[in-house]
């Protein structure tokens, strides 16, 4: 009977030295990531976020959970072990032996364009027997641009051509001196400064540089990012930043600045956006995940205070301005006439197909060129 | 599908086994003590023993009467069948008594099925059923009529008992762990099953190389006389010829060196508790030996592997010397340094801790980890400073330091 007491006893001692081992260890050496696989995708591109456990100890952990939540504007491709609510909350199971790294890749489509991050994660584990669960908090630092739609080409063809032949129109080309785009035979209206002697007196004919041109025009797109909530609100304001964003990319690959300002919110800094002046196609980028990063709210600053703000700031006499915006009640036509000054301008105006007529703008201006976009 | 469908059912089977060894040995002790000590008065320590193991043999009308409750669908088939089940215990034991218990076994399970019962007790074990298969063992230490031989495989049924209920109660957490979460995409089952499994046959193991052998050397019987009984001889002298002499153990042998002294209680006790932990830890290591070592060679094989959408990895030994350099050594005072310098960052570390049970984080400065912790005050600010000096000082602490 003794003995039977001190077997007992030893049963005991080993299921609290297991238990012991297992509280003070299960988290040693190991390291749950979650990482987006791309840094960057279009808004209604697929994309994976991957989750990678390394458990480097001679301790296997029979089950781990990883819980983590992110936006549920990220769907995943199946809902078994989500759930979606505000955010798209999500628990994974795994199990890792000794000395195991486990990686699990798991597709989403990205359904809204946004700035999304996920900076926490919840992992918690059982011991051997099953018997206790501990759990841990584990910081994650990983991001993900979900860019504007993108448009095809033939959409905003109309939209472009007009804004193109009021820029040909106004234009001014400058050649770039440092810009060598190649030579050719020297013609009357030719400046003498432009003639290559060098090469004229090797070939025996005039030759001269041709150069790269520059624009002096610079384009201001202005952004209308107002309103939240109502479904079609939402789609007429994110068609609005995949125009925006569809014609600054066109324009920067034709050599023209632009540069767009908007009363959204950028929810990295707070403040308005202002891309800044853009120049060359290496920008769109920039600019794109610049708009990915404005959030559209409902009582932001008008956007006639936006263009009073730009009238304010001087030097407009050299820009275009195109204004983005499905706002059909407030009067913007004024502000956009009176900033453009005796120059023309283009109003991008998204509307509701559904739209009954008698909602409809009016107005019409002879120097603002309204396009109408319909959704 | 096919193997996974095979490793479920020899799960379910093993449980169902177990269920059976349940009844029969919380039915075996009290055949034995009832029918045969009580009333036919054996005394033999061996037949008292065979009789105990033969009552075992119970297993054989309880499993009839599981896979008579459990395939037969009409109940006029099923009466038939308690009849032939009471008869083939009846010929098991050669007497009667013993098919009583069957029918009722029998009974319940009929009952249960008609009530819609899932979970009987006749086959799931439970922790009361280790106090019942000792109670019979425990008498016999009170109750000179009772054999002494129920001492002997009453613990052996305990010990038994205890590996069949932790096996079962290991199954039951494992099935209800996969039941619940069956349903999550890319849920690893497989391996989760061969993890807990492995873990819990090594448990079982474990328990069983540590507890079953020394039950069965070791025949020594406890004897102890209650209060009201008179005696006439000394009570705890064993029969040579009905008990078989103990084992050779610690105690003799510190017998033997002493020269026929009486061992000292104490010592004795101590070096069998020591002798008993020795043996486990043995056992403990041999048994994670052995399995860390076919843990090697398997990996040898086979370095990575993809299971439902899980790209599994099993690190070399290159991978883990890159991640042990990663990780550079962290400067910490050494166990047995018990320089001022040690002392002090060892207080400062567990006031800290005191203050928060969750640890800072090792990229905290000291006044980060303070403020994790919480800790505000005059004593903080001096323990801070002091701290400092210990860490980052180029002559760091003294004595005098370590009073303040």
């Amino acid at each position: 009977m003794k003995v039977f007491l001190l077997l007992a006893l030893v049963l005991a001692l080993l299921f609290f030295v297991q238990r012991g081992v297992f509280r003070r260890r299960w988290n040693r050496n190991l390291t749950v990531k979650i990482a987006f696989e791309r840094d960057y995708v279009f808004c209604g591109e697929k994309a994976n976020l991957v989750e990678t456990i390394v458990n480097d100890k001679y301790l296997p952990l029979p089950v781990l959970e990883v819980g983590f939540d992110m936006s549920r504007f990220l769907a995943f491709s199946s809902d078994e072990n989500a759930m979606v609510s505000d955010m798209t909350y999500r628990r994974d199971i795994f199990t890792a032996s000794v000395r195991q790294r486990i990686t699990r890749v798991l597709p989403f489509e990205a359904k809204k364009r946004g700035y999304y991050t996920i900076r926490s994660t919840t992992v918690s584990s059982q011991d051997l027997l099953m018997h206790e669960k501990y759990v841990e908090h584990a910081a994650q630092d990983t991001e993900l641009y979900v860019l504007p739609a993108r448009l095809g080409a033939d959409d905003v063809r109309i939209p472009f051509s007009k804004i193109m032949g009021m820029v040909v129109s106004r234009r001014r080309v400058y050649d770039d001196p440092f810009e060598f785009a190649g030579i050719r035979d020297y013609r009357r209206t030719d400046p003498m400064k432009h003639i290559n002697w060098k090469a004229s007196a090797h070939n025996g004919t005039l030759l001269v540089n041709l150069h790269e041109s520059t624009l002096s025009q610079k384009v201001v797109l202005f952004l209308d990012s107002e309103g939240v909530g109502a479904a079609m609100t939402d789609t007429l304001n994110e068609i609005s930043f995949s125009i925006a964003a569809a014609l600054a990319e066109r324009m920067l690959a034709d050599g023209i600045s632009v540069r767009i300002v908007g009363n959204g919110v950028d929810v990295l800094t707070g403040k308005t956006l202002d891309t800044g002046e853009l120049t060359g196609h290496n920008t769109g980028l920039y600019m794109r995940r610049l708009l990915a990063r404005i959030e559209c709210r409902n009582g932001l600053v008008p956007m006639t205070e936006v263009m009073g703000a730009e009238k304010d700031r001087g030097d407009t006499g050299n820009n275009l301005y195109v204004l983005i915006s499905k706002e059909q009640k407030l009067r913007l036509l004024p502000s956009i006439e009176s900033l453009a000054g005796a120059h023309e301008a283009v109003w991008i105006l998204p509307y509701d197909r559904n739209m009954p007529e008698r909602n409809k703008m009016t107005d019409t201006s002879k120097r603002v060129d309204i396009v109408r976009w319909r959704v | 599908m096919s193997r996974h469908g095979r490793r479920l059912r020899v799960r379910s089977a093993l449980y169902v086994v177990f269920g059976w060894m349940h009844c029969a040995l919380l039915f075996a002790p009290y055949y034995a003590l009832l029918l045969k000590n009580f009333i036919l008065q054996t005394a033999s320590w061996d037949e008292m023993a065979f009789y105990q193991l033969q009552g075992l043999l119970f297993i054989v009308p309880v499993a009839l009467s599981w896979v008579a409750e459990r395939y037969l669908k009409h109940i006029l088939l099923y009466l038939p069948a308690c009849a032939a089940i009471f008869g083939i215990t009846w010929a098991l034991f050669g007497s009667f008594i013993p098919g009583i218990p069957a029918l009722y076994v029998c009974f319940l399970r009929m009952y249960g099925r008609i009530n819609g019962e899932k979970h009987s007790l006749l086959d799931h074990a439970g922790w009361p059923g280790i106090p019942v298969v000792l109670l019979p063992a425990v008498i016999s230490v009170f109750v000179d009529q009772v054999n002494e031989s129920f001492q002997y495989v009453g613990l052996l049924f305990a010990a038994v008992y205890f590996l069949v209920l932790c096996g079962q109660s290991g199954i039951r957490r494992i099935d209800a762990y996969l039941d619940t979460n069956r349903a999550l995409a890319n849920f690893p089952e497989r391996r989760i099953v061969r993890l807990l499994s492995a873990v819990l046959a090594l448990m079982v193991l474990v328990a069983g190389l540590i507890a079953v052998p020394p039950l069965v050397v070791n025949r020594a019987p406890l004897h102890i006389d209650l209060p009201t009984r008179e005696t006439t001889a000394a009570p705890s002298e064993p029969e040579p010829e009905s008990r078989p002499a103990p084992d050779t153990d610690m105690s003799q042998a510190l017998e033997a060196l002493g020269g026929g002294a009486e061992p000292n209680p104490f010592f004795e006790a101590f070096f069998r508790i020591l002798e008993y932990l020795l043996i486990a830890g043995v056992t403990v290591g041999a048994v994670v030996g052995v399995v860390i070592g076919a843990l090697h060679i398997s990996r040898s094989f086979r370095t990575s592997y993809r299971d439902r959408g899980d790209y599994v990895e099993n690190l070399q030994d290159d991978e883990v010397e890159a991640l042990r350099i990663r990780r550079a050594k962290r400067d910490r005072p050494g166990l047995l340094d018990r320089s001022p310098n040690a002392v002090l960052r060892r207080r400062w570390r567990r006031a800290i801790l005191r203050a928060k049970k969750e640890p800072p984080l090792p990229s905290m400065s000291p006044a980060e980890a303070e403020a994790h912790a919480g800790l505000t005050g005059e004593p903080a600010a001096l323990l801070h400073r002091l701290y400092e000096k210990a860490r980052y000082s180029e002559l760091g602490a003294d004595r005098e330091d370590l009073k303040a």
